[in-house]
């Protein structure tokens, strides 16, 4: 018997038992079970993952949701090795996390409302990642979404946490409604929305309309994933709890948009152009964001940028046609991300909640744990060898680079990228833990063994991910493992560059961090931009408070109506003669008409 | 049976009239208590028609037709009176008026519901101004309230009018055909010519029934009514009243010439989902709560108006969903508003974190979030319209846009900031009736088929005949 449907139902559950009836329960009560849920979340996963073996796709069905006719999604389950995948990660990273908050988050008030929400997350991400029918896929999607606008907005007493948590819902939304059309597109195409005949129908249909689709819900993954446009959001999100930062924007949630387009990536070949459009999206974001990631001061932007500039490389992967190796670098990323974010919280409450790396610096001695993950977690993302993060990367270089049209470009942006990378990389490692001490902020290091566990096994993952068969779990024969990246050209490449730029940064910040760069800072102006192209336009056109323009309309008719009552009024004035003037008149000339007819 | 349910409905009011001298809350508690008494009725009532004579000389019948939509609405109606009376104050002597003024709302608003025949529905139509127009003028908040309430009974008069003018003129041409002078729609029904006036006279039906809903540009009487209203009553207007003339639409207009109506479709749809995307916008602007979620349920509205115009059965079934939730979700919004202003904005989560709980419930469902009751009817309406109406259907999705927009704006004007000293969570009755609000919009949103599976025998088939 399957029981992939409690992997989402016990994550849900929780949530609700703790969001309403927490305040009934103490405090550490509350932590224990919530962590408890999600260990036993993950190894009810892991079961079921090793119940499949790989073989065929289970599918569980779970419940009768809208069934309308032909509209008629179902509350299904379906376990193959993308989803497996993805849930896997989800749950580890997931659990880690969740440690490591009860340590991060020892002294706050609402703890439970924490633990609740993010509980919630969890279950609405697996739920995207489980479904089969693309409107329960639909329902999760949104669901991560709201759950990400609460969670970041999670310390609601400062407005400005809750307008970032607004941005990220809003900004995702305008894609979401991109996705929501594609939705009705397939629908109407293809009578239904099982993802499996979905890709059926799109196979034989026409190509027009199928490559529209495609487009809409390309979009979609855009916003969800913070690329180019939507790139906005993604930085603001940092106002939520580290532990927030690491599992919603950069391990788990941000990178639906890559999973969607996996699994629905035989749609993506209906027309060679959809993976140029694709490729071209990602190499561009992944340039952008790297640049701007070199001009932060706030350490968890670094990080966010770089996780933007990173899922851009996966959407290289993508539009090359490589789905396995996206997936290959979401899966290394997740870890080495998640590490990045958690380390970072190790050292922001430190430092008491001190972000600003102009801030930091020497911490190599007071936090020799912090400074060791780091090193691990930076190498990995700088992709050099042997971490995790290079072989995943070198599978979309490679997969590129042989992709027909644009294919070459998006790879030698992809080495730029790694330039780029592994700059602000550098630059951060110098501005945090080289130098010396800042001597206006002691760092204390507080992290207990809550911390440090969940961060360590998070950095053997980082490590270690790299010799994961991923490809091949995802059904393509693996090119001759990690010895194959070991010696592709393209690899060593990147490597250089990667040296390069590491290099360059390192002589850049000898002397510290410097000056902020303010275009950089600010992502490009692309918030400024927006602030004036469409913000503010839209804000002035909507106003404070305006009173209903139509309402005149309505006025207007009742104030001809007085008027017309007025004029009435003034025929009733006791003059017989002119009365029954008017009154014969009307009735002559009204026969007249009639005769006339 | 079907006159049992309208006759439950008066043993109610007599009981609540008879409670009101013991009492405002005595009063409201039976009217909070005795609509669900209605509810086993109206589920075991048999589907069918029953006939009553009127006019005996005449072939004038009075038609009650207990169909799929009308039974749901019922119970809808029994829901949404109880909840608005427990959101309706009851301390003095006086206010024992309030309360049967909505159970007089509720069983005007069960004969529309239910009426089979035109002239039926006309006469519990206007016997449904009577109590709203009590509550806004007697009852209502604002030294504007008389001029709103007649503003509103103006409009709504109006519009029955223009509905009563088509109806006329529909049995008089379809008199020959049929052999009679009858409203009964089953015996209209495919008696009616499909002709330039019948295009005209079902405009004109559909015009003066769309000024309830009501459908921008024709909404002009809402907001100083809505903002007018007590808080129960305006529950009431929006979770129920505002359905009987789109109901109306499913049950007794598309069916008198089906190809007809749907000719219709192309000039009611852009307006509905352009009016839909207005209101939203005006929802955004505004920063009183209850100014809001007045515009908040003008928005709504025009999808399920959208839906039923689609010519789609899965559009049509989708929007009769969609009215349900609307039904639940719109009185919850006025709920909140009132709560919220009750307690002041900014810092509510902080200082009143139930409050905050269920008003994100009740936001969310109105954002159209999946698991909660909105969706379902949202994404049906939408998905079922595609086909027919693809930029309409734009429209409205972008829409959701501005709806997270107004959502997250009142979330956060409300309960951003730090906590304030003195202001107190939700009481008990606030819990009760948002506790009421929340369990129906996650089962109506988890298990929507719940209430499609009941609808489904009638709305399958309606309203499309032949294509146009």
């Amino acid at each position: 018997m399957t029981l992939l449907p409690f992997v989402v139902a016990l994550p849900l559950a929780t949530a609700a038992s703790l969001l309403i009836g927490g305040r009934w329960l103490e405090r550490a009560l509350t932590v224990f079970l919530s962590v408890l849920s999600a260990w036993v979340t993950a190894a009810i996963a892991a079961r079921e993952i090793l119940a499949w073996g790989g073989h065929d796709v289970v599918r569980a069905v779970a419940w009768r949701w809208i069934d309308i006719g032909e509209l008629s999604p179902v509350i299904a389950f379906q376990l193959d090795a993308l989803s497996a995948l993805m849930m896997g990660v989800v749950v580890l990273v997931g659990a880690a996390v969740l440690t490591y908050a009860t340590w991060y988050l020892r002294d706050d008030d609402d703890l439970t409302r924490f633990h609740g929400l993010f509980h919630l997350f969890a279950g609405a991400m697996l739920t995207l990642c489980l479904a089969d029918d693309l409107g329960v896929l639909f329902a999760g999607w949104e669901g991560v979404g709201v759950a990400s606008f609460l969670l970041i907005g999670f310390w609601w007493q400062t407005p400005d946490n809750v307008r970032a948590g607004r941005k990220a819902f809003v900004v995702t939304r305008i894609g979401d409604v991109a996705m929501a059309l594609a939705l009705f597109g397939a629908w109407t195409e293809a009578g239904t929305l099982r993802i499996e005949a979905v890709l059926d129908a799109a196979a034989q249909g026409p190509v027009d309309v199928w490559a529209g689709i495609a487009v809409l819900l390309w979009i979609g993954a855009l916003g969800k994933s913070g690329q180019l446009p939507f790139q906005v959001w993604l930085p603001d999100a940092m106002a939520g709890p580290t532990p927030v930062s690491a599992m919603l924007h950069a391990a788990t949630m941000v990178v639906a948009g890559v999973y969607l387009l996996a699994r629905m990536s035989p749609l993506l070949a209906v027309d060679p152009m959809l993976g140029q459009l694709v490729m071209a999206g990602g190499a561009v974001t992944l340039v952008f964001a790297g640049l701007a990631a070199l001009g932060q001061t706030d350490l968890k932007r670094v990080l966010a940028w770089s996780t933007v500039s990173q899922i851009g490389y996966m959407f290289v992967g993508l539009g090359a046609g490589a789905p396995a190796a996206a997936m290959f670098h979401f899966t290394t990323h997740a870890f080495f991300k998640a590490l990045l974010f958690l380390t970072a919280g190790l050292v922001i409450e430190s430092l008491h909640h001190e972000q600003d790396i102009r801030k930091m610096g020497g911490l190599r001695g007071q936090l020799p744990f912090a400074h060791l993950m780091f090193l691990v977690g930076g190498a990995s993302l700088a992709a050099l060898p042997p971490f995790s993060g290079f072989f995943s990367k070198d599978g979309i270089l490679e997969h590129a680079l042989h992709a027909p049209g644009l294919g070459p470009v998006a790879a030698a942006a992809g080495v730029l990228g790694s330039a780029l990378t592994a700059a602000y990389v550098v630059r951060t490692y110098q501005a945090v833990f080289g130098g010396a001490p800042h001597a206006d902020h002691p760092a204390h290091d507080a992290s207990g063994l809550m911390a440090r566990v969940p961060v360590a096994g998070l950095a053997v993952l980082a490590i270690a991910a790299g010799a994961l068969p991923v490809p091949g779990w995802l059904g393509v024969a693996s090119e001759g493992g990690m010895l194959h990246a070991l010696t592709t050209p393209i690899a060593a490449v990147s490597v250089v560059a990667a040296l390069i730029g590491g290099g360059w940064a390192w002589r850049a910040t000898a002397a510290g961090v410097g000056s902020e760069r303010p275009f950089l800072a600010s992502g490009l102006g692309f918030d400024a931009l927006y602030d004036t192209v469409l913000a503010r336009p839209f804000l002035g056109l909507v106003g404070t408070d305006r009173q209903d323009p139509l309402a005149s309309l309505d006025r207007g008719l009742g104030l001809g109506i007085d008027a017309l009552a007025g004029v009435n009024q003034r025929t009733q004035d006791g003059r017989v003669r002119r009365t029954l003037f008017v009154a014969v008149a009307a009735a002559v000339a009204l026969i007249a008409w009639w005769e006339v007819q | 049976m079907t006159l049992m349910i309208l006759g439950a409905w008066a043993a109610s009011f007599a009981a609540v009239a008879f409670a009101s001298q013991r009492g405002a809350a005595m009063t409201r508690a039976s009217a909070v208590l005795l609509p669900w008494a209605t509810m086993p009725i109206v589920m075991a009532a048999p589907a069918g028609a029953t006939h009553l004579a009127w006019l005996t000389r005449s072939d004038l019948t009075l038609t009650l037709t207990l169909d799929g939509p009308g039974r749901v609405m019922a119970l809808l109606a029994a829901f949404v009176t109880s909840l608005a009376a427990l959101l309706t104050p009851a301390e003095t002597p006086r206010d024992a008026g309030r309360f049967l003024a909505l159970m007089l709302g509720g069983f005007a608003a069960t004969g529309t519901f239910l009426a089979g025949d035109l002239l039926t529905f006309f006469g519990f139509y206007e016997l449904m101004l009577a109590p709203m127009f009590i509550l806004v003028s007697g009852y209502g908040q604002g030294p504007g309230r008389g001029r709103a309430a007649a503003r509103m009974f103006v409009a709504t008069q109006l519009g029955g009018l223009l509905f009563l003018l088509g109806a006329i003129g529909i049995a008089a041409r379809a008199q020959a055909a049929v052999g009679a002078l009858t409203f009964d729609v089953a015996r209209l029904a495919g008696h009616v010519q499909a002709d330039a006036t019948t295009t005209t006279l079902l405009a004109l039906m559909v015009a003066g029934l769309l000024v309830k809903a009501p459908v921008v540009p024709l909404h002009g009487w809402l907001p100083d009514a809505y903002g007018a209203s007590p808080t129960g009553a305006v529950a009431q207007f929006s979770g129920l009243l505002s359905k009987t003339a789109l109901v109306a639409l499913v049950r007794l207009v598309a069916p008198l010439e089906p190809s007809t109506f749907q000719s219709l479709a192309p000039v009611v749809t852009s307006v509905a989902a352009a009016g839909g995307l207005y209101a939203g916008l005006l929802a955004f602007s505004q920063t009183q709560p209850r100014a809001l979620a007045a515009w908040v349920s003008v928005s709504h509205l025009a999808v399920v108006v959208l839906g039923l115009f689609a010519g789609s059965p899965v559009a049509t079934s989708g929007a009769l969903l969609l009215m349900l939730a609307h039904g639940v979700s719109s009185p919850g919004l006025f709920a909140l508003a009132e709560a919220i202003e009750a307690r002041g904005t900014t810092g509510l989560g902080a200082s009143a974190p139930r409050l905050a709980g269920f008003g994100l419930v009740v936001l969310f469902a109105a954002a159209g979030v999946p698991g909660l009751a909105n969706f379902a009817g949202e994404f049906a309406v939408l998905a079922g319209t595609w086909a027919s109406f693809p930029l309409a259907v734009t429209v409205a999705q972008a829409t959701v846009v501005v709806a997270t927009l107004y959502a997250t704006s009142l979330f956060a004007l409300a309960c951003a900031g730090p906590a304030r000293d003195g202001v107190s969570d939700l009481d008990g009755r606030e819990l009760g009736a948002f506790a009421l609000v929340t369990v129906v919009l996650l089962t109506l949103g988890l298990a929507p088929s719940l209430a499609t599976d009941a609808l489904t025998p009638v709305a399958a088939p309606a309203p499309i005949g032949d294509a146009p």
